[in-house]
């Protein structure tokens, strides 16, 4: 049997695993909405420890984080640095969402933001916001699977072709399964990766140099130093970048819809709180995936896209098929792990928030349950083609998504925890954040700063500001 | 404030200053390795290998609360 038939092989039997195991799932939660969108609120320690940290590590965290430390250095540091801190709001956001949910019936983000200030067309306004920032970022995923199976397969199996097969099994269990699906394949993929992470990053670097420590003497020290290179290649990035990167990544992580809306899944509030205190466990992985990309610098023959580093170092080193499969399966764990949250996250949202609440439409919990699952195909097919279509690095197209989402953080914050807040006033924040965010590199002269910052900035002045010149409606 | 709260405030303000490079530069950038580790990636672990501990210190003074409808396993 050829290479490539071992690790198709391989990868075969890891998608059928998660098949069976996110179909199962379907057990565990009612024939219902709540069931199918908030898993009834049943979701334990565990299974709230995987979904929440494998739905943030993806194909970005596989593929794009080596990619950066190979390309960029020290840069690389801001992912654990962002993560460090992205989380903690959840410690307070995550049990008061809870709370409320439980006790008003809310299960996405939107619902409650509008439900709490009182005002309906924040809900649509959201479901925008975050539709703009999922359709990239499950593209993302899907690239991620795609470029994946392309090299290790030595192009048997193109991009396009590996994501449609990984994307239809994800489209499956979700369908069937709804975030209880998402939950247990999670749980499967964060036990994968975390064990492909660890192993490949520790047998690289000692494979291609002897040690860790061996490495990191044989790079240029200056590659190695804090903030590090910028994303064209000789430039060095500015502590401006750096910092307002970090700050904008972390205040818009633990805003992302999909994560967010996983506090309404959870059993109670302190599993949600005992989540948030584990959480840098998970975050610890990168550390690991960052030092497959330092393993790379110096490599002859070098990659062609930073992306592929780790693929790439796997087929020079000529290992077994078999583990290089096992590695396939890792990657595309981290990849379906983000992805399957997000496509369920995306339809509910479009039902929910766009269709109940945004043109006050009644569905029964039936008709709801199959509105979200009809909802899944139309998002798959957008993302599908963005993926295939858009050729961006893979960290460039996240840093892209995180800039609105970041915009999220402040009208759900002012929701949850000020009671003079007004639906206007987080509104007319959001709208303008978003605008400020996009607008900025376009209308200021070239700099470092993370355009996110400004947006933010903006986003907050205009809540407080409102709000204290209009009142709330009853 | 509640003693807990405050040194809570303290500990994410040094945090967010430190991982976004406005405090301890000189400690961020120093040459040579830590632990294997270049300096900057130390200390970017170092502080997600700390705030768990943080936390659950935070966590484990917690005023006892109701946290309704406990109830249901692991589904």
């Amino acid at each position: 049997m050829s290479a490539e038939a071992q690790i198709l092989l391989v990868v075969g039997a890891y998608l059928a695993l998660n098949l069976f195991v996110g179909w199962r799932a379907a057990r565990s939660a009612s024939d219902s909405a709540t069931g199918f969108v908030a898993g009834d609120r049943s979701m334990g320690p565990v299974l709230m420890y995987f979904v929440t940290g494998a739905t943030i590590f993806s194909a970005f965290a596989f593929l794009g984080a080596p990619g950066r430390a190979f390309s960029t250095g020290a840069a690389a540091f801001h992912i654990l640095a962002f993560g460090v801190l992205g989380f903690l709001p959840f410690y307070w956001t995550g049990p008061a969402a809870a709370r409320l949910g439980r006790r008003k019936g809310y299960i996405t983000q939107a619902e409650l933001v509008a439900g709490e200030l009182g005002f309906r067309p924040l809900a649509p306004v959201m479901a925008v916001v975050s539709l703009l920032a999922f359709v990239p970022y499950l593209a993302l995923q899907m690239r991620g699977a795609g470029h994946v199976l392309e090299v290790l397969t030595s192009g048997a199996m193109s991009v396009e072709v590996g994501a449609a097969v990984v994307y239809g099994v994800v489209l499956l269990y979700v369908w069937h399964s709804g975030v209880m699906g998402v939950g247990w394949t999670n749980t499967l993929q964060g036990l994968f990766m975390m064990i492909m992470a660890w192993s490949l990053g520790l047998y690289l670097p000692r494979a291609l140099h002897g040690s860790v420590g061996e490495m990191f003497q044989a790079i240029d020290p200056e590659f190695l130093r804090l903030p590090g290179g910028a994303a064209q290649e000789g430039e060095r990035w500015s502590w401006l970048g750096y910092g307002s990167s970090v700050f904008v990544m972390a205040a818009g992580f633990s805003f992302w819809p999909h994560l967010f809306q996983k506090a309404f899944a959870a059993r109670s509030e302190s599993v949600i709180r005992r989540t948030v205190v584990l959480y840098p466990t998970f975050q610890l992985f990168l550390l690991p995936i960052l030092l497959i990309g330092f393993a790379a610098v110096g490599f002859e023959p070098a990659p062609e896209q930073a992306d592929q580093v780790l693929p790439h170092l796997l087929l020079q080193l000529d290992l077994p098929a078999l583990l290089i499969g096992l590695f396939c399966a890792g990657a595309l764990a981290a990849s379906m792990s983000s992805g399957d949250a997000i496509l369920h996250s995306a339809a509910s949202i479009l039902v929910r928030d766009g269709w109940i609440v945004g043109a006050k439409k009644t569905l029964s919990p039936e008709a709801e349950r199959r509105a979200v699952r009809w909802m899944l195909l139309p998002i798959l097919v957008i993302s599908y083609v963005t993926a295939v279509s858009f050729h961006e690095d893979l960290v460039g197209l996240l840093s892209y998504a995180y800039g609105p989402m970041g915009q999220l953080a402040p009208p759900v914050l002012a929701a949850l925890f000020w009671k003079r807040a007004t639906g206007i006033a987080a509104l007319l924040g959001l709208l303008l954040g978003s605008a400020t965010t996009l607008a900025w590199p376009h209308l200021m002269p070239p700099s470092d700063l993370h355009p996110g910052l400004p947006g933010l900035a903006v986003n907050a002045a205009v809540i407080v500001v409102v709000s204290l010149m209009t009142s709330r409606r009853a | 404030m509640a003693l807990r709260h405050l040194l809570l405030l303290i500990y994410l303000f040094v945090a967010v200053l430190s991982l976004t490079g406005l405090l301890f530069r000189d400690l961020s950038t120093a040459d040579g390795l830590v632990l294997g580790l270049p300096a900057g990636l130390a200390w970017v672990t170092g502080w997600a290998a700390l705030t768990p501990f943080v936390m659950w210190a935070y966590m484990r003074t917690e005023p006892e609360d109701a946290d309704a409808a406990d109830g249901g396993g692991e589904s």
